[in-house]
């Protein structure tokens, strides 16, 4: 399946205002795993779509997607 | 026509140096964003405090402007790949737009923060605030300006279907913006 720019910018909207919604409506701290993981999916929506990294060598997404793992871990440990 | 084989290694969309920068920049940024999660844990009561003082719409409606323009921004380079350069500069100016709309809710924000007195000093919340957001405010400045020569020269006919290379560049620079912004708008705004 062809995914066009158009579909990923509607999931990203998707994730940004679900992500809104869900600290508005029971804080943050019950949905931390929830909010971090939308984070991880619209960096990586933006990152294989918008920036081609689809076309690229996987290492690229390899090592970016070790930073999100680093940068997601502390940040859900220190929460 | 250019013939690049982006799944080579020293070849990703936008040149491997664009790629260095935004390895690097994500890094920065995220290590200021691990430092400020390290300094709530240590005083979680200042930064609960703290944080309900920042307007959760604007930081929304921001993600959602730069999201949005980096939506026509991949649009602007794919119309220039396939040789639609009008459609490209067209796509070019709405995501110029947007990003200016992100940039004068941001000054909004600052404004209504120093007049309340939450500056860099106030506390270090907003020492972190001002530092991330103020760095970050700082790039897309500069991915405004970088956007707005490529699509002035594009409009010479500098870059058209077979030059596409700075196109992507530029554009990669400007999705970083967008990067950095979804990493830390949860961390101060939501979390």
């Amino acid at each position: 399946m062809k995914i066009n720019n158009a579909s990923v910018l509607f999931a990203l909207i998707l994730l940004t205002v679900g992500s809104y919604f869900f600290s508005e409506e029971s804080g943050a701290s019950g949905n931390l795993a929830f909010l971090i993981l939308f984070v991880l999916l619209k960096v990586l929506l933006v990152v294989i779509y918008f920036m081609e990294l689809k076309v690229a060598h996987l290492a690229w997404l390899a090592v970016l997607s070790l930073m999100l793992i680093v940068y997601a871990g502390f940040v859900f440990s220190l929460n | 026509m250019e013939t690049i084989n982006h799944k080579q290694f020293f070849y990703p969309p936008g040149g491997i140096l664009i790629w260095i920068i935004i390895l690097v920049e994500v890094i920065t940024f995220s290590a200021g964003i691990i430092a400020f999660a390290w300094e709530g844990s240590l005083s979680p009561e200042v930064f609960e405090a703290s944080q309900g003082m920042l307007n959760t719409k604007i930081g929304l409606v921001n993600t959602l402007l730069l999201l949005t323009s980096g939506f026509f921004v991949a649009e602007a380079v794919r119309f220039l790949k396939a040789g639609n350069t009008i459609k490209s500069q067209q796509w070019m100016w709405v995501a110029m737009l947007l990003g200016v709309g992100f940039l004068v809710l941001k000054g909004v924000e600052y404004v209504g923060k120093i007049q309340h007195g939450f500056d860099l000093s106030h506390n270090t919340f907003f020492t972190y605030y001002w530092l991330l957001t103020g760095f970050h405010f700082l790039h897309v400045l500069t991915g405004l300006v970088i956007l707005l020569m490529l699509t002035l020269k594009m409009r010479q006919g500098v870059y058209h279907q077979s030059n596409s290379l700075d196109i992507e560049t530029g554009g990669a620079f400007w999705h970083m913006c967008d990067l950095i912004w979804l990493l830390l708008f949860p961390v101060l705004y939501l979390i």
